[in-house]
Formats: C-alpha cells, structure tokens, sequence
C-alpha cells in the first residue's frame, strides 16, 4: 500500500466520509454462503470468483444505502422484510396445521411445495423483477468486460438471498408440524430438499419468463409492455396453481388424478410429495417418475435460464435505458384527477405536488411495475373467499361486495410507499429549493393526489358497481364499508408519508412491499368483513356505525394535510 | 495483444444505425491507425455517443461492420472490452463506495491481480491528485473528480484503445491541461484514442486526425491542416460551422435578447 493511501487511512480526519464504517461481516458471511455452489455456477457459465466481487459489492452498497435510511417510516427495508419473513411464518405454520388430517406425507409434501411455488413466485415476480431488470447500473457494468451470465447470475444470486429467507420461514411450520405427525428423521431433509428445489424453479421460471420478453419486445416499448406481461403472467399463475385445483374438484378430477399419478409428473411440486413417499418407504411404482420429471423440469428451467442469459442482457438494458419510456405522440390529456386537483388542492405548492405524483405516476416505471397489478392481485383473495364462503353455505356470492371498499384501503399505503421510488431518483434535487415548510405542502398535495386517485375513485366505482348488484337491505353496509375506507385511508395515510415522493433509489432491499400488501390485504379484509357482518346481527349497529365513519370522513381530510415530513437525516434523493 | 497487431486500431466499415423513427448513422466508414488521436466531432445529436457505445461493445443493435484491436466487436465483445478504456461525458459510478473499493472492483472484474490493483489504484490516484481521498466514498466527490475516477478506471488495466467522450467536462484548468498531455502521451507511447469533443482548441490541438460527422454521415476527414487547406477558415471552429452548417451565433444571440425583452 502507498504512502498516500496509508495516510489517508490514518491520518485524515477532515476528509474522512462521515458515513464511513467497517464492512459488515454478513456481506462477507452472504457472499461466503454461495461457495458451495461454485461448481454449479461455473458449470453454467459463471466466472464464480468475478461473481462473488460483484455481489459483495452490490450488497456492501445495499447495507450503506439500508443504514442511511434507518428510521425511515414505511414498508420498505428492514421493516417489509421483517414483516414478511414474520406472515411466511404464519402462513406456514398455517399451513403446516393440515398435518394432522392428511395422513400420506406425500400429499402434505406437494401440498407445501405447491404453497411454497405459490408464495415465491409472488414476491419474485411482482417484487424483485425490479432489481432483475434494473437499469440503473448497466450504464456502469456495460463498458466493462463482464460477461451478460454474470451479470444475470449476481442479480438472481442477490434475489435468491432473500429467496431463500422467505423459503425458510415458509417451511419453519411444515417443519415442527410435519415432523410431529409423521414422525420420520427423513422427513425435515425431504422439506428441506423439496423447499429448496420449489426456490430454484420460481426464481429460474420468472428469470426465463423475463429473458425471453427482454430479447422479443420492442425494447422502446418494453417497459410499457412488462407491465402487462408481469400481470398476465401473474393471473396466469394464479389461475393455475389457485383456480386449477378447485376447478379440478368441481369437475371431480382430483380423485382421478390422485388415482393416475402419472400425470402429476406434470406438476413440479409433485415431485417432493414422490420424494417424501420414497424417503419415508411408502413410495408406489410411478413415484419414481413423478420425482424424476419433477427434477427434469427444475433442471431444464434452470439451463434455460443459463442460455437466454448467455448474451445480449446488458447490453438490451443498456439499449432499454437509452430508449427512455413509451413514446407520446400527442400530449397526455388532463385526467380526472388532474381537474380534481384544480379544486381539491389548495395553495400553489400543494396543487404542484398533485400535480407532481399524478404525471410521474403515469410515467414512472418502477410505480407501475408495482401498482398496476397490485390492484387486480388484491381482490384476487376477496374472490377466493367468496368461493369459498359461498361453498361454506355462508350467504349469497354477491353480499360479499358489501366488504370490497376495504381492498383499496388496504392497498393504498402500499401505493404511496412504492411512490417514493424512481428510476431518476436523482432529478428530484430540484427539490432542494423548497424550506421545509414549502417541501410539507408539496408532499401534502402529493399526499392527497394519492388519496383521490388510488382510494376515493376505485371505491367509488366499486361501490357504484356493488350497490347495482346487492340486495337493498346490504346498502348501509355498503354504506359503511365506503365511509371506513374513506375516512380510514385519510387517516392512516399520513402514517406512512415522511419522505418526499419520486427521490429514492429501488433496491433489492426494498422489494417486499407488494407481497405483503397482498397478503395482508387478504387477512384484514376477511377480519373486517367478518366483524362487520357479526355487526350486522345488532339492531341498529350498522346504521350508527355509518353515520360517525362518514361523519369523520371531512376532519379525516383535512387531517390528511398534516403529513409531517422527517427532518433529521438526509433526504432520499441522495443516491444511496 | 490484439488479434491482427498489423491491422488499424479500429475499423468501422458501413456503419448505420436506427432507432424508432431516425437513422442516426447513416453509412460511417473510417479507419483508425494505432498510436494516434483521432478527433471525432459534430453537432449535438449528430451521433457520436452513439458510435462509441457501438465501438466499446456497449450497443449491439446496429448494421456494418466494425472492428476494435482487429476483433470483431459483434463477435467478441468482451475481449474488445477488455482491451480497451472508456471515458464517458458524465461518470457512472457506484457511489457508495469509496475510490478505493470501486477501482478494485474495476480491477477484480478486468482479472487482474490483487497486488497489480492496489498498486496501480495508488498510483493512479496519486497521479489525479485524489489520493487523500482514496476512502471517502464517491457520492461525496465533485463532478470533476468523479471524471478523474473514471480516467483511473479506464486507464487502471493498461488498455491498447481509448475512447474518450467528453472526457474533460467538469475537470478544473490544471486538469485539463494534465489531460491534453496525457492523451498526446498515450498516442506518443502506441496507443490509440477515439476523442470526442466540443472543444475545438483541445481537438485542434492534440488530435492527429479529425472527422466531423454531420447528419449521420462524415462530413470532413482530415488532419487539421488538411481540413484548413481546403477551407478559407483558420480555425476549427470556423470549420467547424462551415461543415455542419450551423447558423451565425450572432443572429440568435440578437433574437434571444428582443425575445427576453418581450
């Protein structure tokens, strides 16, 4: 080392980075977790040691980025993750509970790994397909002699850290609840095995599904179209792993297909329900195969992924970066909640702020990315529980519309927590020429554009639609159902707004909001609904109940303008 | 060492290339002799930027043939990135890390040697007068500063070509004239260097061979005395605006002032 760096090290104080610290020791101990698969990496293509440098790298920045951004209110970072870790747990353990009615292993096996498929390729698809397309650092990798597998590879590596985090809490329920009732030492390899292999397939299926728009969309128009692919993918999906079987009992295939398991081999998940019938020495003669085609299917979709990522991934992001947005060919016209923000926004800052998160929100790709399915994805549980309430014998399907307002409650926090990402996080110094107080009025506007646009008009629609279709007495439900979610949303919405829209960097780290929107989105509204339909059972509860929620809707807005912004730390739009 | 060390530096041979609705290069041929500075210039959006991201391998949607150290660039893209350095107009770097960490990542990924980068890192930043702050990360360094980064990360593993676009914006006098030489020094010693610029003097000055391209096609080719020579101007920049047919700075000057007056 030079005399130069020495001193520098030892001697200058002054010019020392106030955020300097020592590396953390889990980068080192993260990047270390990956050398047992080295000879996997280089049997795809990967120059392992190339790989690990980058890694460190990319999550060196992510631990300085996380420790700027400590204390920050929201979803985002540690908190989202820690919260979903927490709900993979329950979901698990839920799950797990059906241990003590399925008496094969095998089928509690795929039932587990199915789930498991289910909930891993949530997140991945809707959460981290953002950090796999990321644009921002291709410009810095593309000069560089990096081959495009390593680049692919350190991304899915950084997604498959916390991947396998959410793998693990999944399985912590099958695991205590599995080994209990079948009471096998095989039995928590197999889990472990089967959790493991259902982790590579999600992460390896949505990197092909990614790489393969990458090289076939018009990359001009490619982040107009990933929108649209990442939802319809994600219906997709959903239809067959949460449709599928409930269709195939309606139809009575279930039993046919438990009676042909060749077919399963078709099914992935399968295959661990194979292993753990083989493992545990109750396995039948096309056990075998179904494993087999279970493994086949794992292993082609990883090689694929391997092809697709042989070349051309930086240098198309590269060209996707270059290529900017979709192209306008005439100017966007003024939407409804832009001539909204004309009466509802008050002073100049406060409509420059509305106006501010209702244009970037039509244009900023990282919010669409998130949002657009977010609201489809979230009434997909309200229709899972009608079906199966309606099974239950619980009530007419349609009075379940009465709970529907709670669904935009309940995701537009989410809404406003992805609104704090941009891909130009940077361009937002201009803010810098507003005093604190001017930068209050701003976000209060942008505030309650978020407010009009994503709560007040979907529920008003939704309640336009649902009060044509329920009977009339279901009306003061529907009632105050609107005026919970209305007052509720001005209310809670402030909770989460100390930062200032569009000024902060994505990254890996941030990318578990969505999934726990959903899920939670799931949980609360079936807790609402339900305490609101035992309600419904006291005289007059309802009817009282929704005149003091719309009674509190107007304090409830002004209440949303005092968003208290942080004032300690630095602001977000400083890169990372 | 390059795969045909008697062959030009670089050859570019046909070049065009599109984007949705505009053909940006329309035909560019030129070739590049090793161990010399070749200026290329022209309006804004006349598509030089573009022509270096296709040369460093950075942008592989185009048509011709192009060759960078006798390697196809189509066909090897990595090895053409590693044999050469790329100085962009605004530094991209990652700024949570310091000078330090990112030019050993620069240094790791290019596969050199741990004791071959920390030497060559010290050096560097020594000679770019930025070794006392070798350990503050980057997100704390001027514009100016930040562009010296880049000069030590394209220069950190000896390559054989440069390009360099822009490469002086947000650097101080003393620095600039550190880099003028310094760029007349890499020719001086074999290297070659692909110069992008819109400054005329600087182009006028170091550069052995000047092309400027004009909507989409080489408009001029030549030394600078060769392009005089054929010009009443005397300077580059006279040339310059007779070549790309710019309109007189004066008119719009005149029109921008009735306009704020307005």
């Amino acid at each position: 080392m030079s005399g130069v760096v020495q001193r520098s090290r030892h001697l200058s104080t002054w010019g020392r980075d106030p955020l300097g610290d020592e590396d953390p020791r889990y980068v080192d101990l993260l990047v270390g977790a990956t050398r047992p698969f080295r000879g996997l990496y280089r049997w795809l293509g990967v120059d392992y040691a190339s790989m690990g440098h980058l890694l460190r790298a990319k999550l060196l920045l992510e631990h300085r980025r996380r420790k700027r951004r400590d204390g920050s209110p929201g979803l985002a970072g540690r908190t989202g993750l820690a919260l979903m870790l927490a709900l993979y747990v329950a979901l698990g353990s839920l799950l797990g509970t059906s241990a003590f009615v399925i008496e094969d292993p095998g089928v509690f096996l795929t039932i587990v790994a199915s789930a498991a498929l289910f909930f891993l390729v949530l997140p991945i698809l809707l959460d981290f397909s953002s950090v796999l397309l990321d644009t921002t650092d291709v410009a810095l990798l593309a000069p560089l002699p990096v081959a495009d597998r390593l680049v692919v590879a350190v991304r899915v590596t950084h997604i498959s850290l916390y991947v396998s985090s959410m793998a693990a809490s999944l399985g912590v329920g099958p695991l205590i609840l599995g080994t209990l009732c079948y009471g096998s030492v095989l039995y928590p390899l197999v889990l472990l095995v089967g959790l493991f292999q259902m982790a590579v397939l999600a992460l390896s299926a949505v990197v092909v599904l990614y790489l393969v728009a990458l090289k076939s969309l018009d990359l001009s128009r490619f982040r107009d179209a990933m929108i649209y692919l990442q939802t319809g993918a994600f219906l997709l999906f959903y239809a067959v792993t949460q449709l599928g079987p409930q269709l195939l009992v309606r139809l009575g295939l279930d039993e046919w297909l438990m009676a042909n398991p060749l077919f399963l081999g078709g099914w992935p998940p399968a295959s661990v329900g194979a292993l753990g019938r083989l493992g545990l020495g109750s396995g039948g003669s096309l056990d075998g195969w179904v494993l087999l085609s279970g493994w086949v299917a794992t292993a082609v979709t990883v090689i694929l992924g391997a092809l697709l990522a042989r070349r051309g991934f930086v240098t198309r992001l590269a060209t996707m970066e270059a290529a900017g947005g979709s192209p306008r060919g005439r100017p966007r016209r003024r939407g409804i909640t832009g001539r909204l923000g004309a009466r509802l926004a008050g002073g100049g800052l406060e409509r420059a702020g509305w106006d501010f998160f209702i244009h970037l929100s039509a244009s900023e790709r990282i919010f669409k990315l998130r949002v657009m399915p977010l609201g489809v994805l979230a009434v997909m549980p309200l229709f899972m529980i009608t079906i199966r309430s309606t099974d239950a014998g619980m009530g007419p399907l349609l009075a379940l519309l009465v709970y529907l307002p709670y669904v935009p409650l309940l995701i537009v926090p989410s809404i406003w927590e992805t609104g704090r990402f941009s891909e130009k996080w940077e361009a937002a110094v201009v803010l810098d020429i507003l005093s604190g107080e001017e930068r209050q009025r701003f976000v209060r506007g942008a505030l309650r554009a978020v407010y009009v646009r994503f709560l007040v008009l979907p529920v008003l629609l939704i309640v336009s639609i649902a009060a044509w279709l329920v009977e009339p007495e279901d009306l003061v439900g529907l009632l105050l159902s609107t005026a919970v979610a209305l007052a509720g949303g001005a209310y809670a919405l402030p909770r989460f707004g100390g930062f200032v829209p569009f000024t902060a960097k994505f990254g890996a780290s941030d990318a578990q909001s969505n999934t726990v929107v959903v899920i939670l989105a799931g949980v609360v509204t079936v807790v609402l609904g339900v305490a609101q339909w035992g309600l419904g059972r006291i005289p007059f509860a309802l009817p009282g109940l929704a005149v003091v929620a719309v009674a509190l809707i107007l304090p409830a807005w002004r209440r949303l303008g005092r968003v208290k912004l942080r004032t300690r730390g630095r602001f977000e739009y400083e890169p990372y | 060492m390059s795969a045909d060390p008697a062959g030009p530096a670089i050859l570019c041979r046909g070049l065009v290339k599109s984007f949705p609705g505009k053909e940006v290069l329309r035909g560019i041929d030129f070739e590049i002799e090793r161990g010399t500075v070749f200026g290329y210039i022209g309006p804004n959006g006349a598509g030089k930027t573009t022509t270096v991201k296709i040369l460093a391998a950075i942008d592989d949607l185009y048509q011709g043939e192009v060759r960078v150290a006798g390697l196809d660039v189509a066909d090897d893209p990595r090895e053409v990135k590693a044999r050469i350095g790329y100085v962009p107009e605004s530094a991209i770097l990652y700024d949570g890390l310091t000078a330090f960490e990112y030019l050993q990542l620069v240094g790791r990924l290019h596969g050199l040697e741990e004791r071959l980068i920390e030497r060559r890192i010290d050096g560097l930043l020594e000679v770019f007068e930025l070794g006392d702050r070798a350990h503050n990360r980057l997100s704390t360094y001027s514009k100016g500063m930040r562009q010296k980064v880049m000069f030590c990360s394209a220069l950190l593993h000896d390559p054989e070509i440069f390009f360099l676009d822009e490469p002086l914006s947000g650097l101080d006098v003393e620095s600039t004239i550190f880099i003028k030489g310094l760029i007349r020094a890499l020719a001086d010693s074999g290297r070659t260097v692909l110069y992008c610029s819109h400054m005329m003097d600087v182009v006028e000055r170091v550069c052995d061979r000047i092309v400027i391209l004009s909507g989409g096609v080489i408009a001029a080719d030549g030394s600078f005395e060769e392009l005089a020579a054929r010009s009443d101007e005397a300077s580059l920049e006279g040339l310059f605006s007779e070549v790309t047919g710019g309109s007189s700075p004066e008119g719009r000057i005149e029109g921008l002032l009735e306009l704020l007056e307005r």
